[in-house]
């Protein structure tokens, strides 16, 4: 092996891409061709993401420095103002992102013995959130959705072939994932074409846009984009289709990667993102999806449907504050939440013995900020500015409340799931996320490279909220502090007391109405159904009455009129100047009536045949 | 490297003279095939071979020496991807009708006369010889039509052969003006640029501007030939008459040839009438995107979705000129080949299906996915393209397309944008209704290995594209530049 491919930062890259390359590869043959492969089909995810991961630990190993690769141009010279670049850098975030990740689908693949196929497109799935998390521009990410929409062509293909019907959760994430794509497709080409490339690390600022239509348009598109991509409760109605629970768990693993992608992007684009309104509007965003998520998850009747819905929520919510905050509580909140959700996606779903409520409670406890993990410092300061801006604080402080209430009810209540499969795998893998994420996470380590400019971890420690303020003492800092710290204690007591009934969510069988409207709110029904009949309408009468009565009535009708006008023109002048002429001079508008007959299509066989017969001889030749 | 040029556009058409004078039947698909290779054989040297910093492979001898009639063929940025699509599909065209009981030969030889025709037009530099490859295509269309369509199929074939010589009659009288209004006279394009600018013709006794009467008459032949709405209805129901392999062969010489021959004749020779009617194109592009979205929602036959779905394309890539931006035409040109690649796979999974059901109709068909998982992966990869997810050549398409676009108004992106969601969500209702939906009973005949290689190939070269579009872009945008300036 060369020496130099392994010290050189820039180079390490390259065997970074290799191993993505290794993923996808593997499994798109895995995916393709499933038969002889379907005897690995429960260790399929580890085996072919084991570069990947195995890069990511040698990463750590080397104590979490950035690696970084200079932007290469993709399509136009590097140079051109609408170039699209590609770039990789791979930091903290990027280990979190990809290695927590990947632990915990190694679990869960372990757990639910996914078939190839679908094993194939979880290990898309996370190439797809690899590329966007090592992304150094945003087309880079991009292509990471990309890959992320085209892995659930296997699961897609896999349910097809067993039972009808179950396709709906996959076309439900499609669409919505699509949209939202669609709409990040525009907004970035918009910004590129103005300039504005939101490369990642460089130091072109989003504020240097002027406010120009096409700006705003461009800004507005891609936030929304991003947004949609975040907001798992727009293809919540598959939660209500009957399913296997291992398939859903599978999607919305896959959901939630997906959401992780888009909050990546958001995050990495931040320090583009010095305007103030984007932010608001970013921050705003989320809330209303958190707000969607929670009205889903209101009807859903399966506690492992909720909890599904409510991972795959995590995302979006850790977005609500993420805008708001300065850069390393913010770098400390996004670590924090990979790390503690990753980990209750492996913790929640099992049989509840007191190990596995404290185990789930611990995870619960970083993924709302709660003291002693990382996410606290983003939660404290959130809420230490409560006085500067409480018409935004305080609807996001209840908005929280409500959500995190929903996660101790399901975190206490657990999951429909009868056993536990794989015990060892899932203790192992939340092994390994308390020494590798927990660990580093309290003790600040990640600040190594995290930490913007505080590479001793004893600086990075000056984060955490109590120590912030314990030394800088100010009273904002405790109010900060006890608000973030009460969101969790009363969203605990209100999760425990509010729904004390046997059923977790009551909602769904008291109000059936409630839960078709979700169903159809959230599943894009309204657009299958209602707009795309009225469309359909529209299409039939575009075709069928407009278009056919312009082009097969209309037309010749005015052409009939205008030449038999002309027509009687021409034998009224005929008449009148026969005298003067020979007789016969109106023959010259026999071609105009030739052009009749021919628009009423009684001798238009004559004319081609006449035209084409030579072919037709060859024609006869050629077929006989 | 310029003697390839005959060689991409004639070996087809000697290929069809082959197959008549062929007289053992055995070998004469492996004639055609061998034929339609070469021809793309020589389509991807010219490719390998152009560099953007280097002058355009240009092959021009006399003709008719005492008219200016020049045999002048050439490939650039202007007609590159379409000429690469032409020439990659067209063998897959001739595989899919491998197999046919009735007059191989001759629907052999005809796409293979087609196929000169599509390239001859493409590549042509000379008027007189794009007219000339322009009126030949409809030739071989009518016989594939009339001899191997439904029921109906005379009608319109007779129809799309009356349109086809209105389109070049006015196409004729376009480039007589122009080859009169210049002394010299001539038809070479490379010649005429930038010579017409105030030049008049007389019409009647009248006096007119060569851009009043010759571009508009040109213009209304090529949207006649795309055809563009609302000049529409003959193509929707010639389509529906034919089979999908002579679909695929009749998009190919429908809105790919006349956009492209729009573009090197607007921005070549009428410039200034080109720019200062910007959004005229867009106006129609826009009709064209909002037309084909709407007429898709009705669709129920599987070559109807090829025709809306065309209109809808040729919407696109007129956006992408309308900008008369860079970044908007390489958009555009990408738009031709990336459709062309997603229509070609979308009509051969048609051609698959009909095989194993005997019918086009959508409704009756369903739960093919479970008998046929590659088929439904190979459909859908090329669903990816034509609405541009990223990894396929689609997006590249897309991204170019919005960004020229927005350098000449959001609105214009907005309005894309909408169509385009219309569109993906007809798309996914479609393939969720074809190839999931309810099980049924009938187990279909799995792909042989002629199906597979139709679809594979296609699908590879819709990802390569879309992850390696480096070398398309530079010498597609290298050309563009230069006519721009």
């Amino acid at each position: 092996m060369d020496a130099e491919l392994l010290s050189s930062p820039s180079s390490l890259l390259v065997v970074w891409i290799a191993a993505l390359s290794f993923a996808i590869v593997t499994a798109a043959i895995a995916g393709l061709f499933p038969e002889r492969l379907e005897k690995i089909r429960t260790s399929a995810f580890a085996i072919f993401a084991f570069p990947g991961m195995l890069f990511a630990l040698v990463y750590a190993a080397r104590g979490f420095g950035v690696l970084e690769r200079p932007i290469v141009h993709w399509v136009f010279d590097k140079g051109a103002q609408d170039a699209l670049h590609l770039g990789l850098v791979f930091d903290p975030v990027s280990f979190v992102a990809v290695f927590f990740a990947g632990a915990a689908a190694v679990a869960i693949a372990i757990r639910n013995r996914p078939t190839i196929r679908t094993s194939s497109a979880l290990v898309l799935s996370w190439v797809g959130l690899g590329l966007a998390a090592t992304a150094q521009t945003i087309w880079m990410a991009i292509l990471g959705i990309g890959i992320q929409i085209l892995s659930r062509t296997f699961p897609l293909t896999e349910s097809a072939e067993r039972t009808a019907g179950v396709d709906a959760r996959w076309i439900a994430s499609a669409k919505r994932a699509w949209i939202g794509l669609a709409s990040l497709l525009c907004g970035g080409a918009g910004l590129a074409s103005q300039g504005i490339h939101l490369d990642f690390l460089a130091s072109t600022p989003w504020s240097s846009l002027e406010a120009t239509p096409s700006a705003i348009v461009a800004g507005a598109l891609l936030v929304f984009g991003l947004l949609v991509i975040a907001t798992p409760a727009l293809s919540s109605s598959a939660l209500h289709e009957s399913n296997d629970r291992t398939v859903e768990e599978n999607l919305f693993v896959s959901e939630t990667s997906l959401g992780w992608i888009a909050v990546l992007i958001f995050y990495r684009a931040f320090g583009n993102l010095h305007e103030e309104v984007w932010l608001l509007s970013v921050g705003v965003g989320a809330a209303v999806s958190t707000a969607f998520s929670i009205a889903a998850l209101t009807f859903q009747s399966s506690r492992t449907s909720a909890i599904h819905l409510w991972l795959a929520t995590a995302p979006v919510a850790t977005l609500v504050l993420l805008p708001f905050l300065p850069a390393r509580e913010a770098n400390l909140l996004l670590l924090g939440a990979l790390v503690a959700t990753n980990g209750l996606w492996v913790a929640i779903d099992h049989p509840r013995t007191k190990a596995d409520v404290a185990t789930a409670a611990a995870f619960y406890l970083g993924a709302t900020g709660f003291v002693g993990w990382a996410t606290s410092a983003g939660y404290a300061n959130f809420f230490s500015r409560l006085e500067s801006d409480p018409a935004l604080r305080i609807p996001i402080f209840l908005l929280l409340l409500l959500y995190q209430a929903f996660g101790w009810r399901l975190v206490v209540r657990g999951g429909d799931r009868k056993e536990n499969p794989a015990p060892a795998a899932k203790w192992a893998a939340l092994g390994i996320f308390f020494v590798l994420g927990f660990g580093p996470l309290m003790s600040g380590r990640f600040g190594g490279g995290a930490l913007p400019g505080e590479p001793d971890w004893i600086e990075g420690a000056k984060a955490w909220p109590w120590i912030k303020a314990a030394t800088e003492g100010s009273e904002t800092d405790w109010a900060g502090f006890g608000l973030s710290q009460g969101l969790v204690l009363v969203a605990a007591l209100f999760g425990i007391f509010a729904w004390r009934s046997s059923e977790l969510f009551p909602f769904s069988k008291k109000y059936p109405g409630g839960e078709r409207a979700a169903k159809g709110l959230f599943g894009l029904g309204w657009i299958q159904e209602g707009f795309s009949g009225a469309f359909r309408r529209m299409g039939a009468y575009w075709t069928e009455s407009v278009s056919a009565t312009f082009w097969e009535r209309g037309i010749p009708a005015v052409g009939l009129a205008t030449l038999g006008a002309l027509r009687k023109i021409a034998r009224f002048v005929e008449a009148a100047v026969d005298p003067l002429t020979s007789e016969g001079y109106g023959r010259i508008f026999t071609p105009a009536a030739k052009l009749v007959q021919w628009l009423h299509g009684g001798n238009v066989r004559l004319y081609a045949w006449f035209a084409l017969i030579w072919i037709l001889i060859f024609s006869i030749y050629l077929t006989r | 490297m310029k003697e390839l040029i005959p060689i991409l556009v004639f070996t087809p058409a000697l290929g069809a003279l082959l197959q008549t004078l062929n007289p053992r039947p055995a070998i004469s698909r492996t004639l055609a095939i061998v034929a339609s290779l070469v021809s793309a054989v020589a389509a991807i040297a010219l490719f390998v071979q152009m560099d953007p910093g280097l002058e355009t492979p240009k092959y021009v001898v006399a003709w008719m020496r005492s008219y200016s009639i020049h045999f002048a063929l050439g490939v650039d940025g202007l007609n590159l991807l379409p000429m690469l699509v032409t020439a990659f599909v067209f063998p897959f065209l001739l595989i899919s009708e491998w197999d046919r009981q009735f007059g191989r030969r001759g629907i052999h030889a005809l796409l293979l006369l087609l196929e000169t025709g599509i390239l001859g037009a493409l590549c042509a530099g000379d008027l007189f010889l794009l007219l000339f490859f322009l009126m030949l295509t409809p030739i071989p269309l009518y016989f594939l039509a009339s001899i191997w369509g439904d029921e109906g199929r005379e009608t319109s074939a007779f129809r799309m052969v009356s349109v086809s010589l209105v389109a070049s009659a006015c196409l004729f009288f376009g480039i007589l003006l122009i080859y009169h209004a210049v002394d010299p006279h001539t038809f070479l394009i490379e010649d005429l640029a930038g010579k017409l600018a105030g030049k008049t013709t007389e019409i009647f006794g009248i006096s007119v501007e060569l851009q009043h009467i010759a571009f508009p008459l040109i213009v209304f032949g090529l949207a006649l030939r795309a055809p563009f709405w609302p000049l529409q209805g003959w193509f929707r129901k010639f389509i529906l008459k034919v089979p999908t392999t002579v679909a695929v062969g009749a998009l190919l010489a429908g809105f790919p040839v006349a956009l492209t021959v729009f573009t090197r004749i607007g921005f070549v020779l009428f410039p200034e009438t080109m720019k200062a009617h910007l959004d005229v194109w867009i106006g129609i592009g826009i009709a064209n995107l909002v037309f084909g979205a709407l007429t898709l929602l009705q669709e129920s036959d599987l070559r109807g979705i090829l025709v809306s779905l065309s209109s809808v394309f040729a919407g696109f890539s007129l956006l992408g000129i309308g900008t008369a931006h860079p970044t908007g035409l390489v958009g555009s040109q990408f738009i031709l080949f990336s459709s062309m690649v997603a229509l070609a796979v979308w009509g051969f999974a048609s051609e698959i299906l009909r095989y194993r059901t005997r019918t086009y109709a959508i409704a009756e068909i369903q739960g093919v996915l479970r008998t046929l998982p590659d088929l439904g992966s190979a459909t859908l990869l090329s669903i990816a393209c034509a609405v541009g997810i990223p990894g396929t050549a689609g997006f590249i398409s897309f991204a170019l397309l919005y960004m020229g676009a927005f350098n000449y108004h959001p609105g214009v992106v907005l309005a894309a944008l909408v169509v385009s969601l219309v569109v993906t969500g007809f798309l996914i209702q479609v393939y969720r209704r074809i190839f999931l939906g309810e099980k049924v009973q009938e187990r279909f005949t799995r792909l042989g290995f002629r199906e597979r290689l139709l679809l594979i190939p296609l699908a590879g070269v819709a990802i390569c594209v879309g992850f390696f579009p480096s070398p398309f872009v530079e010498i597609v945008r290298a050309t563009i530049t230069k006519v721009l300036a």
